[in-house]
């Protein structure tokens, strides 16, 4: 989603999860040596933050 | 008597692109710090805003007012401004210019491209069938902390005589739970791109059509003119689901010196007749090159733009001046091809 790179006249989304997890550069590491790119697992959501009491 | 509890003297803002819409991200000061351009100390200006305030009005009894429900539905706008700062050295995957992730937050798709000597990325207004970019925003100010979901933002920038080309990004987003936070966190962040000196305005290059010689430019400006509208969702426990995007209106004006009328079609390299090039209804390619070594500059160009407005006659200095307005607009009614901003 919205982000993309350009490897030998090819265009490549970037995942958001690779973006998230600040993996660019392993991820175009992979994506350049013609591997298969690891992609990230989810993003793990921040626990909630509680409420404070009254 | 005990010093000023909170303070307004340290800043920090962090940042990054969510993979969920208002699903917050993580974020470290190590990592996600922006450097706004806040030069006079007095804070991070965030406005608070309730879907509803609580209000219920006037008390059947009397002529006083009864007591207020629970407002919800929180939402923060605010204004942030920025310098321009380039990558300063090749772009790459991991090298960007200071509001990379604000541009995208603006409905600005990033490409990237890293031919060697020629590394740039290149922002281009993202289609409607893709999800938007948004952001998960921490905003520390007056000794507090705001997080902020599903952030988007519009775009501007301005710039004149007096130094620096200013890039405001105006945010607007789902309001979290705000906590103390002392300066020292903020003042711990990592800022990014420290060493980079952000290029001031002169050595601009406005090209109006063929027009773009000694053009004697004043000022520019620029709006994106994003529109953005609430979401309300009486579903969720604060009534808020964010923001989605609409339309453009992209708007550029500038104040350049009068020179020699040119003849059809209106702008030639030796002069610019504003009168006909409105009264014409002429398209002419339109491009903004702010100056700066490589990895330290960037250009905003408009493949098709017309005058939007009748030329409005400035004086400056004793010099005859005009103000000039454009409206990008995209080539065909499908095209998304109306704004490209390089960052090279």
């Amino acid at each position: 989603m919205a982000e993309f790179v350009e490897i030998n006249g090819t265009v490549h989304e970037v995942p958001l999860t690779v973006i998230a997890q600040d993996q660019r550069a392993e991820w175009f590491a992979a994506l350049a040596s013609g591997a298969v790119p690891p992609t990230p697992p989810p993003f793990p959501e921040p626990a909630p933050t509680p409420e404070p009491e009254e | 008597m005990a010093y000023a509890t909170k303070l307004v003297n340290i800043i920090g803002i962090l940042c990054k692109e969510e993979v969920t819409y208002a699903t917050a991200v993580a974020l470290a000061g190590a990592t996600d710090a922006v450097q706004p351009w806040f030069a006079d100390r007095q804070g991070i200006p965030a406005t608070l805003k309730y879907t509803f305030s609580g209000e219920t009005g006037a008390a059947p009894g009397n002529l006083g007012e009864i007591r207020n429900a629970v407002p919800f539905g929180a939402t923060v706008s605010v204004d942030i401004p920025f310098f321009f700062k380039g990558g300063g050295a090749a772009y790459s995957v991991a090298i960007f210019c200071l509001f990379h992730k604000l541009l995208k937050a603006s409905g600005l798709d990033a490409a990237g491209s890293f031919v060697a000597s020629s590394e740039k990325w290149t922002f281009t207004p993202t289609l409607d069938v893709t999800i938007p970019t948004s952001l998960t925003l921490e905003i520390y100010t007056d000794g507090e902390k705001i997080p902020l979901t599903g952030v988007m933002c519009n775009w501007k920038f301005a710039g004149d005589g007096t130094g620096l080309v200013k890039h405001t990004f105006s945010l607007m987003g789902i309001k979290g739970t705000v906590a103390d936070s002392a300066s020292s966190a903020p003042a711990g962040f990592t800022i990014p791109l420290a060493s980079v000196v952000p290029p001031s305005s002169a050595g601009s290059t406005l090209a109006i059509g063929s027009y773009a010689t000694a053009i004697g430019l004043k000022s520019f400006d620029f709006d994106l003119g994003r529109s953005l509208q609430e979401r309300p969702g009486l579903e969720a426990a604060d009534g808020h689901l964010g923001y989605v995007h609409q339309g453009r209106k992209p708007r550029f004006s500038c104040v350049i010196e009068k020179t020699a009328l040119a003849t059809t079609p209106f702008h030639a390299v030796g002069g610019l007749d504003p009168y006909k090039l409105f009264e014409s209804g002429n398209s002419f390619a339109l491009s903004l090159q702010h100056p700066g070594a490589q990895y330290n500059r960037w250009k905003m160009s408009f493949p098709q733009a017309q005058m939007i407005a009748a030329v409005t006659r400035q004086a400056s200095n004793g010099v005859a001046a005009m103000k000039l307005d454009f409206m990008p607009y995209v080539s065909t009614p499908v095209a998304n091809d109306d704004i490209s901003y390089v960052a090279d």
